[in-house]
């Protein structure tokens, strides 16, 4: 069962570790990314992120986009963690069973807009994020889990 | 309710909670920090909080910086209540398993289990990673 779908440019880290998968009760973590699984210095960094108890599973977004939606997932309490909008757009094009995404923090660029204190959006991603949000799914913005949800429809 | 506070020579448990909040965000609300300063008498912290203790019995978990430092020898003297906790070895980790579950009217037991868990939290990397098998669901 997908508990959480966060977007999250680092990835795995101390706030997600800390706080989400105990907010949440995660016993998986999946980082559906397309480069950490062919970068083994940066899988054994990941690895150190992973709280006590939990299962942490590397996959490319195609790969995981088959994962889960094979069924091999179900038993799971899953948080999936993709670092970047265009990814999760593409997980949750590929997977119906998606119907909520958190969105944690992108970094500033160039070509990029500030829609709250972490998430930093280009025209693109907000297009694509429209298209998420009127087929129905909810995305929402928090860094942790005890902030307050904040709508994206009503920021973008 | 239940009390946590920090407890440290300095600045240290200012900063700690200052990197609790950054991670944990609100969680760090409601912490405590007591800082030690030179020419201050930890005699009067512990004076302080054992007036407190006494006043009222309400659960508080002191987590200070170092086993054997002036700030816990004379705050492990609050031992004599039952409703106090005294905690060495600050670190991030552990400070940031309490402030996530303290509220939770933590027992000895607990507290304990949290602290072994802190322990595996200190270690040095050098050099290749070994080869570990990836994980699958």
């Amino acid at each position: 069962m997908i508990k959480l779908v966060r977007v999250d440019h680092r990835l795995l880290h101390g706030q997600v570790a800390f706080t989400w998968t105990s907010a949440i009760n995660a016993d998986c973590i999946l980082i559906a990314n397309d480069a950490v699984p062919k970068d083994d210095l940066r899988k054994t960094s990941l690895k150190l992120a992973k709280p006590t108890g939990v299962k942490l599973v590397m996959k490319s977004v195609e790969d995981s986009i088959d994962a889960i939606n094979s069924g091999v997932t179900d038993k799971y309490k899953l948080m999936i963690i993709t670092e970047s909008i265009k990814d999760v757009k593409k997980l949750a094009d590929g997977c119906p069973s998606i119907k909520s995404i958190n969105l944690g923090g992108t970094k500033a660029k160039e070509n990029t807009k500030s829609i709250s204190k972490a998430m930093n959006v280009t025209e693109e991603e907000i297009q694509m994020l429209h298209e998420l949000i009127d087929r129905g799914v909810e995305v929402e913005i928090r860094m942790t889990s005890n902030e307050k949800k904040i709508l994206a429809k009503t920021v973008i | 309710m239940s009390r946590l506070i920090f407890a440290s020579h300095g600045k240290l448990s200012d900063g700690m909670l200052d990197s609790v909040r950054m991670i944990a965000g609100d969680l760090a609300d409601g912490i405590e920090t007591i800082s030690l300063f030179p020419g201050q008498s930890p005699n009067d912290l512990y004076v302080q909080l054992k007036k407190e203790a006494a006043e009222k019995n309400e659960k508080i978990i002191v987590l200070c910086d170092v086993l054997g430092g002036s700030v816990h020898t004379t705050l492990s003297q609050l031992r004599e209540f039952d409703h106090v906790m005294i905690i060495s070895g600050m670190n991030l980790g552990l400070a940031l398993d309490l402030a996530m579950n303290y509220q939770n009217d933590l027992s000895l037991e607990e507290v304990e289990k949290l602290v072994e868990h802190s322990k595996e939290g200190i270690g040095v990397i050098q050099g290749e990673p070994e080869d570990e098998m990836d994980e699958d669901f």
